[in-house]
């Protein structure tokens, strides 16, 4: 229902021309510097990854800083898998591990410097997908992604999906997020909920200059089963980014993410449907 | 408290055993009209004491045994004098001529009262529809909402908006009467336009301090609009095209000098032209909101009249099939004016108002109808007693039955959302009120006036409990269910108001004021603007009503013959359970919006000096507002007092006419205000290829301050005449330009990073540059 509410705001502002102009603002004088985790635990045997970085100040104009040379690794299930740095402040586990659904897997972390970070949740069930379908909105040249699933009874489930166009994950940036939670329809069977827009430009193919038009896409989809937590945290997350800029919006504020000591960010542990595969031909 | 009442009424006593005492009392009326002159004076030439018309255009004043010249006026048309030999009970119809002898004198802010320095009431502010009408419009949309914010003490809540914030109050703590009832949303177009039609709109009454006893139910302020009444002697018509809407107003006798009606409309055409678009989807578009307003009155006789008006307003968007989305006001008032005595008047109100809004999907798998609605039924009555020339007593009583609806989702038979409803609630406001405005004579005069306020929460209805241990998160721990008209809660209060003149010499007094005031019903606003969609909650176990209290003090000084006029004020304000949401609440569709409140304490203070010109050709006001509002809630901003989110340290608004010829006329607006308080980030971090920005306290920085011109020229158009002289077709053009040197006010600043890089740089958000308009009006 954010998403409704918000879909009005954009299209009444529309009608005015609301714009925007870069501006001078001073922040000086920030000195932030606390750990960021940024890592999941899934149900699917495959290397997972934990990055660890640090905050700066707002106008740092470098790469992220990264948190090399800390002991990280996850229990859980009466297991302790260790992830070792790939690259700095890159974290991976060398075997295949999975996941079990139910139970609750803990990240630990040991900086250089002593300090001890822990966050956990509990992975949630299966998500299914039974089918998937496309459709075409001319007027805004787009193709709606839409899914066909039995969203399970009992309210608390909070989706996140993950779109592959040939092969490429295309949303692994906030802004292009897809989510969804069953405060309004829970329990349904959903007949066709949009989760994504494809845009005409996803048929280009970049492999030549100018791009030509490809007759059709190969598109995957996985849903991740997520937590409550994890859900408002990505929600929360877009309305301090690329939700803000109305006459409507609430005050700022910090995200609430899971990471004991202060720290930022969020380990979340889900489970992730297989993925749905299907291919989609270029309206011309 | 008792011990006040107590000197009142033995105070009014005293008065009733006094020398022999008659009454002089009548109605007022334009020769050219037969409508009731509202706020004509009537005073007894030798002493200077005097009265003025109610809003019925009645007036009663109670002298000793004596002859008398009684010298009636009223702006705009020419005084009379009566002789009259004062023996008995007097009864006087009177007609005043218009004057039409000099350029009209236009008083800008004026009072009801004798006039400012006299008057007893401060804080207060009346706005005629002619001034209104010749201040710069945006888009050509003449707005009372707009044009109160130029007065010292009232502040928009953004660029175009037409919330506003008064003393340090929030834009939910406004209370706005149109013929008495409540508007719950008075804007359009999410608060870009308000609701008022200018055609259908006589007056308006701004209490921003100093709010009668008669008045209640919100914190900050009370805005009372009146509706017209149409012409009781001969049909007339008037009407405007302008750029994104047209209006009609229409208006002439029920039966002559008996009755007469009003009815007008206004519609926007931002959509009108979207049938020329190619594309299917577009051109079944939909963008649009009218206004339509009605008013008839009827004299059944010499003490009994009849007065009804309603009011139906609506916002339609749709695009295409894709989302469907309507809101609106729809109220009716049926007012029975009865004459008892000549000492003693009554008003008995019957009052609808409802404000609704639906948002759905048309078809398809997420076909979807969500209603939302708040209901009142109210039922009032009002007594003015004019007891003798040193005492207007007035008291009264009412009952609001509050209906809540909050949202009722109806999905459509191949749709996954749920159908599903929550809760609704139901609640009694009750008020009554007694007070006494009591001229001394001499120097002092005071109103003291004191209101009791109750409040009920009324079944069927359900309570949540929630656990409160993490300040962030609430948690449902429990419900409670109340069966269908079992009152579960209630809360009292008394308000206290009480104002005090003491008059210096004629031409400058001092004024002092203290008032309490309560608020029950509260709109969820987590925003500096509010919007259609804001949730209505009433006070419950759950949040515990607003109190506010509020002290004044006031220099009034009329300079150069009257010619000028000066007032000072100063304010102090605290206001208690003030409402302010947790980081991130969910305010919009959500059952348990209550979970998502954190109240607490708020402070505002400030000083409003204001100079207007009231007579001559070129005349207008210039005012300076200074002051400060904060709140402290112990869960937000780790219970550190921060400024609230309205707070304008400086506002400065000037406003010129210029009457040039017969031809034309001009007007400018300037305003100047200072940043809104914005929090920034002190930080920020990288989560899934995104920066994200961190915060420590919550509106420590300002934005950029906020100034802009706006200039209006009318030109009049030659009258179209009959053969035997009668004018039959009058028209004026008129020429807006908004932010005339098209400056960006910016109404958000946002911290981002540039695309497809690593660096993040500061945005302002900005709405109109330069907006020229023009409308074409004719009255006939």
């Amino acid at each position: 229902m954010k998403r409704i509410t918000r879909y009005i705001w954009l299209i009444i502002l529309l009608g005015f021309s609301s714009c925007t102009k870069e501006i001078d603002f001073d922040l000086s004088d920030q000195t932030t510097n606390r750990l960021v985790v940024e890592g999941s635990f899934t149900n699917i045997s495959a290397q997972h990854e934990i990055k660890l970085t640090r905050s700066t100040p707002f106008y740092q104009p470098n790469a992220t800083p990264v948190e090399p040379g800390a002991a990280v690794s996850i229990v859980g299930n009466n297991q302790t898998i260790i992830f070792d740095e790939v690259a700095p402040g890159v974290y991976r586990n060398l075997a295949a591990d999975s996941g079990v659904i139910g139970q609750t897997y803990t990240l630990q972390i040991e900086l250089e410097n002593g300090e001890q970070y822990t966050a956990s949740e509990t992975m949630r069930r299966n998500a299914v997908i039974d089918s998937m379908s496309y459709e075409y909105l001319p007027f805004a040249s787009f193709y709606n992604l839409n899914i066909w699933t039995q969203e399970p009874p009992g309210k608390g489930d909070s989706y996140l999906w993950n779109v592959y166009i040939d092969g490429v994950w295309v949303n692994d940036t906030l802004r292009y997020s897809s989510f969804q939670n069953d405060d309004f329809v829970d329990g349904s069977y959903i007949n066709g909920g949009t989760i994504y827009q494809i845009r005409e430009r996803s048929f280009l193919d970049y492999n030549f200059n100018p791009p030509p038009k490809k007759d059709s896409i190969d598109v995957e989809i996985e849903t991740l089963h997520i937590s409550q937590g994890f859900y408002e945290f990505v929600v929360t997350a877009l309305l301090e980014t690329e939700f803000r800029g109305t006459p409507f919006d609430g005050p700022p504020a910090n995200l609430r993410g899971n990471i004991s000591n202060e720290a930022l960010g969020y380990f979340s542990v889900y489970s992730l449907s297989n993925r749905y595969k299907f291919t989609i031909q270029a309206e011309h | 408290m008792k011990k006040c009442l107590i000197i009142i009424l033995t105070s009014l006593f005293t008065q009733l055993y006094a020398q022999e005492r008659f009454t002089i009392s009548g109605t007022i009326q334009g020769a050219d009209n037969s409508l009731s002159l509202v706020g004509a004076s009537v005073v007894d030439v030798k002493k200077g004491a005097g009265v003025s018309t109610n809003e019925n255009g009645y007036f009663s004043i109670t002298l000793p045994k004596d002859n008398y010249t009684i010298k009636v006026s009223f702006i705009g048309y020419e005084s009379k004098e009566y002789r009259i030999k004062l023996d008995a009970d007097t009864s006087l119809k009177i007609n005043l001529k218009p004057t039409f002898t000099e350029v009209e004198e236009v008083k800008i802010v004026a009072d009801r009262k004798i006039d400012n320095v006299k008057n007893t009431s401060m804080g207060s502010a009346i706005l005629k529809m002619e001034t209104i009408k010749k201040i710069p419009s945006f888009m050509g949309e003449i707005d009372l909402l707009k044009t109160i914010q130029l007065l010292p003490g009232v502040q928009g809540s953004g660029e175009g908006q037409t919330g506003y914030n008064v003393r340090g109050g929030g834009i939910d703590q406004n209370l706005v009467l149109l013929d008495e009832a409540p508007i719950y949303n008075p804007s359009h177009f999410l608060g870009f336009f308000s609701v008022f039609n200018a055609d259908a709109i006589s007056d308006l009454e701004l209490y921003k301090g100093g709010i009668p006893a008669r008045y209640g139910g919100r914190l900050a302020s009370i805005l009372d609009v009146k509706m017209k009444e149409g012409n009781p002697e001969e049909f007339s018509a008037t009407g405007g095209i302008g750029l994104i809407s047209s209006r009609l107003y229409i208006d002439g006798p029920i039966k002559k000098k008996r009755g007469s009606f009003m009815l007008a409309g206004r519609r926007t055409y931002a959509d009108a032209f979207l049938f020329l678009a190619p594309d299917d989807d577009i051109r079944d578009s939909r963008l649009f909101f009218y206004d339509l307003n009605a008013k008839a009155d009827y004299k059944i006789n010499e003490k009994n009249s009849l007065y009804l008006s309603a009011y139906l307003g609506r916002d339609v968007l749709s695009l295409s099939d894709q989302i469907l989305v309507n809101w609106g006001n729809a109220t009716t008032t049926l007012r029975w004016n009865r004459i008892f005595t000549n000492k003693l008047i009554a008003n008995f109100s019957g009052i609808v108002s409802n404000f609704d809004y639906q948002i759905g999907i048309p078809n398809g798998s997420q076909e979807f109808t969500s209603k939302t609605r708040i209901l009142d039924y109210h039922l009032k009555a009002d007594f003015n007693w004019y007891l003798n020339d040193n005492h207007t007593v007035q008291f009264g009583s009412g009952s609001i039955f509050h209906t809540f609806k909050p949202v009722e989702i109806e999905s459509g038979s191949e749709s996954f959302v749920n159908s599903l409803t929550f809760p609704e609630s139901y609640a009694l406001e009750h008020h009554a009120y007694l007070s006494d405005e009591i001229d001394w004579g001499g120097a002092w005069s005071i109103e003291a006036g004191l209101r009791l306020s109750v409040f009920q929460n009324m079944g069927k209805g359900t309570v949540y409990s929630f656990d409160r241990s993490d300040p962030q998160d609430y948690i449902l721990t429990d419900s409670a269910n109340y069966g269908s008209g079992e009152v579960y809660n209630t809360f009292n209060n008394l308000e206290p108001r009480l104002s005090v003149r003491y008059l210096l010499n004629e031409f400058s007094s001092v004024k002092a004021n203290y008032q309490r005031t309560a608020q029950y019903i509260q709109q969820a606003v987590n925003s500096t603007s509010s919007s259609p969609f804001n949730t209505y909650f009433a006070s419950s176990p759950n949040v515990m009503p607003q109190i506010s209290d509020q002290v004044s003090v006031g220099y009034f000084r009329n300079l150069n013959n009257s010619q000028y006029e000066f007032s000072a004020e100063a304010y102090y304000k605290t206001m208690q359970n003030v409402i302010d949401f947790k980081d991130h609440a969910e305010i919009f569709f959500n059952q348990y919006v209550e979970a998502e409140i954190r109240t607490g304490t708020a402070e505002g203070y400030g000083l409003e000096l204001m100079l207007q010109r009231v007579k001559g050709k070129l005349n207008g006001w210039v005012s300076y507002t200074l002051s400060r509002a904060e709140r402290t809630i112990d869960e937000i901003n780790s219970g550190k007092t921060f400024l609230a989110p309205y707070n304008r340290s400086h506002d400065i608004s000037v406003v010129a006419n210029y009457e040039f010829s017969d031809r034309w006329q001009f007007g400018l607006v300037w305003v100047f205000a200072s940043g809104r308080p914005i929090t920034i980030p002190n930080g920020k971090f990288e989560y899934r290829n995104t920066y994200i920005p961190t915060y420590s306290d919550r509106n420590t920085e300002q934005m950029p301050n906020y100034h802009r011109l706006d200039l209006t020229a009318t030109y009049f158009l030659k009258d179209k005449m009959r053969l035997d002289g009668k004018i039959i077709w009058q028209s004026n053009l008129n020429f807006s330009i908004f932010n005339a040197y098209n400056r960006y006010n910016a109404f958000a600043i946002n911290f981002k990073r540039r695309e497809n890089t690593q660096s993040t740089f500061a945005e302002m958000t900005y709405f109109f540059g330069i907006v020229p308009s023009i409308t074409y009006n004719f009255k006939f």
